[in-house]
C-alpha cells in the first residue's frame, strides 16, 4: 500500500473550506437574474415557420464582402457561439471584419414531425442563401456549418456548389463509423423507425441522456464539485449558470429529419461511401469544388477527430485546409484559448479567398 | 424561505461546522479523540436535505436544477469524507492496522455489493448506495421519467429475472386468448404488461453492466491507491474515483455487448410507450376527442400539400421564364414595355426560385 496521507484535521479541514465556498456560493445562487443568451445584437433578416435568420449588426462596414452564414446543429441551441462578452465566436468574427449570418432552427414541435432533411437543406437552409444572395447581389455565400451543422453544409454545398464560395467545418462529422465515435456504436441496435414512429419528434431528454452518458461521472459528477470553487464570483456564477443552461436547452428534434439522420449517416454512413441522396438529389462530395477549411477539436469525445479528418480524401477541391484545436467539443468555442486563435483563422482564410 | 432567515440558517451551519472542527485535535495525525463524526456528517447530509427541499423552490429556475446538482455532489464529497474518518476510527479502535487498510477493507465491502447484486440473488443494486456510481442509472430513470406518467424507477426494485418461475407463469397468463365484447381490451391491456415486463427485464440487464462496471471500477481504485504516491487530500481521492470510474466505464461502453444492452433498453421502452399510445388512443375516440393519429396523418398531408406546392411554384417560375424568352425572341425590337414586362417576370421567378413560401 502506498502512503495514505489524508489525516482527520486535514479532511476536516478541507470540508470546512468546501463548506464555506458552498454557503458563500449558495448566497450568490439565491440572488441570480434570470439568465440572458447571446450576447451580440442582431436584427431579424427572413423567417419562415420556427427559422429565424439574423444578421449580426456591425459598428462599420465589412472588410470581407462575401457574406459569412452560420449553419448550427439541429440537436442544440446556436447561441454556444455567442455566449457570452468574452467567450464569442461571433464577436471575434464580426471584429475581423467579417460580415455575419446565423440560422436559429427554433424548437420543432409536433407539427413539424414530417420534416425531413430534403426540407431542412434544400429547403430551410436553400432559402436563407437565396435571402443572403439575393440582399448582397452576390452569386456565392462563405458557409461556416457547427457539428451536425457541419453535415447539413457539407451536404448543401455538394448539392448546390453553384452558391458556396467557401466552405468551412467546424468539430463536423464526415465518417460516422470510426471506432472511437461511442455515439455511433450506441445507436447500431437502435430501431430508430419503432423510436420515431412512437415519440413522433425525439426529444431533447434523450439527446441530454445520451451526451452525458459519454461520460457520466465528470459531466454530473466531478464538474458540480468544481464548480464550487467558482461560485464565490457572481460573474462566474452567472457564467456557469449560462452555459447548464444550453447543455440542458436541447431541442426536440423533427421525427423524420431525425430518422434519415440517424439511418443514413450514422447507422448506414452514406455520406462518405457516396449512397446518400437527399430529396431525390446526390450528395457527392466530390462536388466540393470550393475551397474547404475543416477545424476539429484535438480531445473532442463527441466528434472524435476521426470522424472529422477523412474529409480530405473525398472532397473534390484542390484547395483542402485543416485546423486542429487543442481542445475538446465545447472548448473550441469558449475556451479562453479559442477566442484567441479560432476567430483569427477564419478571417484570415477567408480573407486570402475573397 | 426569507432571505434573513436563508441567513442566518448559513451562520447556524458555519457554527456547526466550527464546533466539529474544534472537536478534532489540531496536532493529531491519523488519531480521534472525543466525538464521533462519523455520525455527525450523516446529521449534517439530512440538515442540508430539509434546507434543500425548503430553499431550492425560492430560486430562479436556471438556478434549481444547478443548485439540486451541486449539493448531490456536496453529498457525495461528505459521504467520502464520513467514509475516510470512519476508517481512522477503526485503526485508532484496533490499534493494529492504518487507516488506508480499513479504508480497503470498506472498498472490499462496496465491491461485494457490486457482486453480490446480481439478478439471480434477486438484490438490490448496490450502485443505489454510493452517490457517484449511481449517476448513470439516474440519468437513465430521469429520462425514462420526462417520458412517462410512472417514475423512472417503477418497478426497479422488482427482480422479474432472479426467480424463473414467476416470468414464464405470467407470460402464460398473459397470452390467455380473452372473450367476450372486451376480448380486445383485454389484449390490448396483456400486451402492455408483456412490453412492460420484456423494459422490467432490459432494465434490469442495463442495471447489471453497472454493477460489473462498478465492482471493477472499485478494483482499479483500490489498484490505483496502492501504485500512487501520496494522496493528501480528500479532493485528491474524490478525483481518483472519478478517473477509475471513468475509465472502467470507457472499456465496456466501447463493448458490442454493452450497445446490444443499450439498444435493447432503448427499444423496450418505446414498445411500452407505442403500446401505450394505441390505449390513450382508443380512450381518446371513446371521448370523442382527437386522437395522437389523427394529427399525424393531418400532419402528414399538409406537410405533403407543401412540397406539392413548392413544387408546382417552381414550375410555374419556370414556365414564366420559358414564356418571356420566347416573347424576347419574337419580338426582338421590342421597346421599353416589353423590357420592363421581362424584369418583372424575372423578379417574379427569383422571388420564387427558391421554392420559398416565407416573408423576405
Amino acid at each position: 500500500m502506498s502512503a495514505f496521507n489524508i489525516s482527520p484535521h486535514a479532511a476536516l479541514e478541507e470540508m470546512l473550506a468546501f463548506n464555506q465556498k458552498l454557503a458563500r456560493g449558495l448566497q450568490n445562487l439565491l440572488n441570480t437574474e434570470p439568465i440572458t443568451t447571446g450576447v451580440t445584437p442582431k436584427a431579424i433578416i427572413y423567417q419562415q415557420d420556427k427559422l429565424v435568420l439574423y444578421r449580426f449588426k456591425r459598428a462599420t462596414e465589412p472588410d470581407n464582402p462575401v457574406p459569412l452564414l452560420i449553419v448550427y446543429a439541429l440537436v442544440n441551441r446556436p447561441y454556444m457561439i455567442d455566449l457570452q462578452a468574452d467567450r464569442s465566436l461571433v464577436k471575434g468574427l464580426l471584429a475581423g471584419g467579417l460580415d455575419v449570418y446565423l440560422i436559429d432552427w427554433g424548437y420543432p414541435d409536433r407539427a413539424d414531425q414530417f420534416l425531413t432533411l430534403d426540407d431542412y437543406i434544400n429547403g430551410y437552409l436553400d432559402r436563407c442563401v437565396e435571402a443572403i444572395r439575393r440582399r448582397h447581389r452576390v452569386d456565392k455565400i462563405n458557409v461556416l456549418g457547427v457539428c451536425q451543422g457541419g453535415t447539413l453544409g457539407l451536404s448543401y454545398s455538394a448539392i448546390h456548389p453553384e452558391k458556396v464560395k467557401n466552405l468551412i467545418t467546424m468539430v463536423t462529422p464526415v465518417d460516422f463509423h470510426t471506432p472511437d465515435n461511442l455515439l455511433s456504436r450506441w445507436v447500431r441496435h437502435i430501431d430508430v423507425d419503432l423510436l420515431v414512429d412512437t415519440m413522433g419528434n425525439v426529444s431533447g431528454e434523450l439527446l441530454n441522456w445520451t451526451f452525458l452518458s459519454l461520460k457520466p461521472y465528470r459531466l454530473m459528477g466531478q464538474k458540480y464539485l468544481e464548480m464550487v470553487d467558482a461560485l464565490d464570483d457572481p460573474k462566474a456564477t452567472e457564467n456557469l449558470l449560462r452555459m447548464e443552461k444550453w447543455i440542458f436547452d436541447s431541442p426536440d428534434q423533427a421525427g423524420e429529419a431525425f430518422r434519415e439522420f440517424i439511418k443514413d449517416f450514422f447507422q448506414a454512413n452514406k455520406l462518405i461511401k457516396g449512397e446518400l441522396r437527399v430529396g431525390g438529389r446526390e450528395v457527392s462530395l466530390t462536388n466540393l469544388v470550393m475551397p474547404v477549411l475543416n477545424i476539429y477539436a484535438s480531445q473532442d469525445h463527441l466528434v472524435p477527430p476521426s470522424a472529422s479528418i477523412p474529409l480530405r480524401e473525398y472532397v473534390g477541391t484542390d484547395d483542402y485546409s485543416e485546423l486542429s484545436f487543442p481542445g475538446g467539443h465545447i472548448g473550441i468555442y469558449v475556451s479562453g484559448r479559442a477566442q484567441k486563435t479560432v476567430p483569427r483563422a477564419i478571417v484570415q482564410w477567408l480573407g486570402e479567398r475573397v | 424561505m426569507t432571505d434573513r432567515s436563508s441567513s442566518d440558517w448559513l451562520d447556524l451551519r458555519r457554527q456547526f461546522w466550527e464546533a466539529l472542527h474544534a472537536h478534532v485535535p489540531k496536532d493529531s495525525k491519523g488519531e480521534t479523540q472525543g466525538g464521533q463524526p462519523t455520525g455527525l456528517t450523516q446529521a449534517w447530509i439530512d440538515v442540508l436535505e430539509v434546507w434543500e427541499k425548503q430553499v431550492v423552490p425560492t430560486v430562479s429556475s436556471s438556478a434549481q436544477q444547478f443548485l439540486g446538482r451541486v449539493m448531490a455532489q456536496g453529498k457525495a464529497y461528505f459521504g467520502l469524507m464520513e467514509n475516510v474518518l470512519q476508517a481512522y476510527q477503526t485503526a485508532t479502535a484496533t490499534a493494529q492496522s492504518t487507516a488506508q487498510e480499513h479504508l480497503n477493507e470498506a472498498l472490499d465491502s462496496v465491491k461485494a455489493g457490486f457482486t453480490a447484486a446480481s439478478l439471480r440473488d434477486g438484490q438490490a443494486s448496490a450502485a443505489e448506495r454510493m452517490g457517484l456510481w449511481a449517476l448513470p442509472l439516474e440519468n437513465w430513470q430521469r429520462f425514462v421519467s420526462s417520458m412517462s406518467v410512472l417514475p423512472g424507477a417503477f418497478l426497479g426494485g422488482v427482480n422479474t429475472l432472479a426467480v424463473t418461475d414467476i416470468p414464464g407463469q405470467l407470460n402464460q397468463f398473459l397470452r390467455a386468448p380473452g372473450v367476450g365484447h372486451l376480448r380486445e381490451r383485454q389484449a390490448q391491456l396483456q400486451e402492455l404488461a408483456r412490453r412492460w415486463l420484456e423494459y422490467s427485464n432490459a432494465a434490469q440487464e442495463y442495471q447489471q453492466c453497472f454493477n460489473e462496471i462498478g465492482a471493477e471500477s472499485v478494483e482499479r481504485l483500490q489498484q490505483a491507491l496502492s501504485e500512487r504516491p501520496s494522496l493528501n487530500s480528500l479532493r485528491a481521492l474524490y478525483d481518483l474515483w472519478v478517473d477509475c470510474c471513468e475509465a472502467v466505464y470507457a472499456d465496456h461502453v466501447q463493448t458490442d455487448h454493452y450497445a446490444e444492452v443499450h439498444g435493447r433498453l432503448i427499444n423496450a421502452l418505446m414498445a411500452v410507450k407505442q403500446q401505450g399510445r394505441i390505449i390513450v388512443d382508443e380512450l381518446a375516440g371513446a371521448l370523442n376527442l382527437p386522437t395522437r393519429q389523427e394529427m399525424e396523418t393531418l400532419h402528414r398531408r399538409f406537410h405533403q400539400l407543401r412540397r406539392e406546392t413548392k413544387v408546382m411554384q417552381a414550375e410555374l417560375a419556370l414556365l414564366r421564364g420559358q414564356g418571356a424568352s420566347q416573347a424576347m425572341a419574337e419580338n426582338p425590337k421590342a421597346g421599353r414595355r416589353p423590357a420592363a414586362k421581362k424584369k418583372a417576370v424575372k423578379s417574379r421567378s427569383a422571388r420564387t426560385k427558391g421554392r420559398s413560401s416565407g416573408r423576405i
